[in-house]
């Protein structure tokens, strides 16, 4: 039973890429997405790059003609997105009956050059896309579990400027790359194939199908290692002495004078929030069962995925290279952290105050603030017992840097 | 067990320590030495060895004033070897010249 719900899966990327020219990592990117409720996908691309045609075959692939697309238009009010009254009952009787829209109601969603939907109707279904259910007029609809794909060009001139929010509802993020030269011979051949590439696609699985694999995935265990090397990468980008995410001030201004000046920290506007942790593990856990294996490369491959549209950069002008940038300094940073054998040092200290440890410690932590946050929390702890005088703990060291501000 | 517990006791399975006394040693492995990547600390290995460098390089204020004084007699020697080349250049003129004489003499 399990091997032909993953070889469903896996048709359905085959499908796919059999009309889906290039972008061969994207599509499978958005395959393993698939695998978990809720499942949210943004595809971002200029014109012409097959934004559109890309999440209309996993549409097709998935619900055959039976799902909706909202068409990204200003004038899209909320009755089209989430809900009407009823006119004729609260004229005649005064209830207030609700009509849900198709929207809601299905299971398979699109929407469709995103950035020209009215911000404020976007806002109505930010609850749907966390929750699987919505409100209007003081009534609920569960929704449950459904499959969502949306796309936008962000160079479009009628762009409106979503907010950090709505966009940190989406799971992934991809952009879609141009077709090199033999990829245009072959995307030539394919349509002369079959005419509509989007006609063409079968249905491959259904949508009970699709939550078969979804329980499956969710039951795969992720190795310890690989889930502190997440959470360890996505605290990093996070991280912040002076307090980014509650300060007006912003990198670079916020990071003068900062002891932390060359980390990482320093050249991220905007970290990622907690859902980038929920989705990264969702997507190894995917991997997992679909692929056989998972290893640390693809914590760092797919977390571009996550994490580009989730963050601010302070380079963001340089696009999604920065980030990889700093994914490989991250990386760098945390081989160092192993090689100073600071966990094992943590450890020791987690099962008893010990001043020579303790003092390699406080070395370790003016240069590391993740292990600076995680000793902090065992100081108080020593304080208390008079192990530590307060004068004498890291926290008291590394305040003093926030303070000054 | 709570799993950062778990991942840092397995970070610690990864690790002699060796307690004598009150005394807690974290030893050191041969192994350990090998790393996969460039660390940014890496500055004389970079130079000396031609190793790749990490993304960043941090270098101590001791490594840089030995460097600019490296920097400068390397200067110095320069200077001075430019300054011997002029007086060799100018003696091979003058020879030069000298034969040229000769040969119209």
């Amino acid at each position: 039973m399990t091997t032909g719900v993953k070889q469903d899966v896996r048709k359905l990327e085959e499908e796919i890429k059999k009309r889906f020219v290039g972008n061969e990592e994207v599509v499978h990117v958005l395959t393993l997405n698939l695998l978990h409720e809720r499942s949210t996908a943004l595809v971002r691309a200029p014109r012409g790059r097959g934004k559109s045609t890309l999440m209309l075959l996993f549409l097709k692939g998935l619900f055959n003609d039976d799902y909706v697309v909202l068409s990204g238009a200003s004038e899209i009010k909320r009755g089209e997105v989430v809900a009407r009254l009823h006119i004729p009952s609260l004229e005649r009787e005064g209830v207030e009956q609700v009509i849900w829209s198709a929207f809601v109601k299905a299971r398979g969603k699109g929407i469709d050059e995103a950035n020209r939907l009215n911000p404020y109707t976007a806002s109505n279904i930010y609850h749907l896309l966390q929750f699987g259910e919505v409100w209007a007029y003081g009534q609920r609809f569960v929704v449950g579990d459904f499959v969502l794909f949306a796309n936008e060009n962000p160079a479009d001139p009628t762009t409106f400027i979503h907010p950090p929010p709505f966009y940190d509802r989406f799971d992934v993020s991809v952009q879609l790359s141009s077709l090199s030269l033999s990829d245009k011979f072959r995307l030539q051949s394919l349509v002369e194939k079959h005419g509509s590439l989007i006609e063409s696609m079968p249905q491959v699985m259904d949508f009970e199908t699709l939550r078969e694999a979804r329980k499956e995935v969710s039951e795969v265990e992720i190795d310890v290692d690989l889930r502190a090397t997440l959470n360890v990468l996505v605290r990093d980008l996070q991280v912040c002495i002076r307090n980014r995410d509650l300060s007006r001030v912003k990198p670079p201004a916020l990071c003068e004078g900062c002891h932390f000046v060359h980390n990482v920290c320093s050249s991220v506007r905007e970290g990622p929030s907690e859902r980038a942790i929920l989705v990264m593990y969702s997507l190894l856990k995917a991997k997992a069962w679909l692929d056989g294996s998972v290893n640390e490369d693809d914590i760092y491959r797919l977390s571009t995925y996550v994490l580009a549209h989730r963050m601010e950069l302070v380079r963001q002008d340089r696009g999604v290279e920065e980030l990889q940038r700093l994914l490989r300094r991250q990386r760098e940073f945390n081989d160092e952290r192993r090689s100073r054998k600071q966990w094992a040092i943590l450890e020791n200290l987690y099962r008893g105050f010990n001043r020579e440890l303790y003092k390699l410690a406080g070395e370790i932590a003016v240069e590391d603030l993740v292990f600076a946050e995680e000793l902090i929390r065992l100081e108080a702890d020593w304080v208390k017992k008079g192990s530590l005088k307060p004068e004498e703990t890291i926290s008291s060291r590394l305040t003093s840097d926030a303070v000054k501000l | 067990m709570d799993p950062f517990i778990e991942f840092l006791k397995r970070e610690t399975s990864r690790v002699r320590v060796r307690r004598v006394g009150t005394s807690t040693y974290l030893v050191e492995e041969e192994n350990s030495k090998q790393r996969m990547r460039n660390l940014p600390t890496d500055f004389i290995d970079i130079l000396f060895l031609r190793n790749e460098p990490a993304e960043q390089v941090i270098v101590e204020k001791s490594l840089i004033r030995e460097l600019r004084y490296r920097l400068e007699e390397l200067e110095k020697e320069t200077a001075k070897l430019r300054h011997r080349n002029r007086i060799l250049e100018t003696l091979l003129a003058i020879c030069v010249v000298s034969i040229i004489i000769s040969l119209f003499l």
